[in-house]
C-alpha cells in the first residue's frame, strides 16, 4: 500500500511538473473534493459498521479531548525548536508549526501576518507534514502507533488524511483522529494570531 | 467542515443494519481506490503551483526544519499519550 501511495503522489507531482498547464488546476480542486467526499463517505460506513469501536471511544471522550492538546504543544516545541536550530526567527518557526498540518490556512494566515516568506514556510511545511502522513501512514502505525499517527496529522486528521490513518491503524483510532482534528483546526488560526500579536 | 457531511452519511448507513463481508470488502475497495486518486490529484497540485515551484528553491531548508520539529515531536507526543491514556493503540 504504502507503494501505490508513494507512485500515486510522485507520478502526480510530475505530471503536475511537466504535463499540466497552471491554467487546468481548476477542475482538479473540484475532483479533489469529489475523490475526498467519497473517501469520507466510506471512512464513515466502516466507522458506522463497527460499533465496538465507538462504544470503546466514547467511554474514553475525556482522554480523546486532551489529545489535541498535547499535540499542539508538542507541534510548536517542535517547530520552535527547529526554527532555533535553522536560525529562523522563533515566533515565525512557531507560527509556521502552529499550522498543525493545514498548509493552506497556515500559508495565507501567516503571509498575511508575517510576511511572504514566513507564508511560503508555513505553507511548504505544513503541506510536507499532510504529505509525509500520507504516505508513510503504514510505517508510522506500526513504528508509532494509531497516536503517533494521528499526532503527525495534526489537523488533517479529521479530514484529507484520515482515511489514510483508519486503513493504517484501524477504525479504533478513527474517533480519536476526528476528535484531535477538529480541535487542532479551531486551534490553529487563534494560534497563529495569538502569536502574530505577540510580535 | 461540510465534509462532515460524507463522514456522517457513511456513518448512519454503516451503523444501519449489519451488513455482509461483500458490502463491507466493496467499500474498503472504493475507499482505496478513492485515496490513490486523491492523492494523483494532490500531487498534480502541488506539482503544478508555481508558488510551490519558487518557494521550494528559496525556503526550502526552513520548511524542512520546521516540518520535521512539529511533526516528529507531534509523533512522540501523540504515541506517549495515547500508550499511557487512551485505548486506541491496534
Amino acid at each position: 500500500m504504502t507503494l501505490l501511495v508513494v507512485i500515486s503522489v510522485t507520478a502526480g507531482m510530475l505530471a503536475g511538473r511537466y504535463l499540466v498547464d497552471p491554467a487546468w488546476l481548476a477542475p482538479v480542486e473540484g475532483w479533489i473534493t469529489m475523490a475526498l467526499v467519497l473517501l469520507l463517505a466510506t471512512v464513515g460506513f466502516e466507522l458506522g459498521s463497527d460499533r465496538r469501536a465507538f462504544i470503546k471511544a466514547w467511554q474514553n471522550r475525556k482522554r480523546l479531548l486532551t489529545l489535541p492538546w498535547v499535540v499542539a504543544a508538542a507541534s510548536l516545541a517542535g517547530a520552535g525548536a527547529a526554527g532555533f536550530l535553522a536560525r529562523f526567527s522563533l515566533l515565525e518557526a512557531l507560527a509556521a508549526g502552529a499550522g498543525f498540518g493545514w498548509y493552506s490556512l497556515s500559508g495565507v494566515l501567516v503571509g498575511r501576518e508575517f510576511g511572504a516568506e514566513a507564508g511560503a514556510v508555513a505553507f511548504l511545511a505544513n503541506l510536507m507534514r499532510e504529505l509525509s502522513v500520507l504516505m508513510l501512514a503504514p510505517y508510522l502505525a506500526r513504528r508509532a502507533g494509531g497516536g503517533g499517527l494521528v499526532g503527525a496529522a495534526g489537523a488533517t486528521a479529521m479530514d484529507s488524511t484520515l482515511p489514510s490513518i483508519v486503513k493504517a491503524a484501524g477504525g479504533q483510532v478513527a474517533v480519536a483522529a476526528f476528535v484531535s482534528g477538529a480541535a487542532l483546526s479551531v486551534l490553529a488560526p487563534i494560534t497563529i494570531w495569538l502569536l502574530a500579536a505577540m510580535r | 467542515m461540510w465534509l462532515l457531511l460524507p463522514l456522517a452519511l457513511g456513518l448512519v448507513v454503516g451503523s444501519a443494519r449489519r451488513w455482509d463481508a461483500p458490502a463491507l470488502k466493496l467499500s474498503r475497495a472504493a475507499g482505496v481506490v478513492s485515496l490513490l486518486v486523491l492523492l494523483f490529484l494532490m500531487g498534480v497540485r502541488t506539482g503544478a503551483d508555481l508558488e510551490v515551484r519558487v518557494g521550494l528553491a528559496r525556503v526550502g531548508v526552513r520548511a524542512v526544519a520546521v516540518a520535521l520539529g512539529a511533526t516528529s515531536a507531534s509523533i512522540v507526543a501523540g504515541a506517549w499519550y495515547a500508550r499511557c491514556w487512551l485505548e486506541v493503540e491496534s
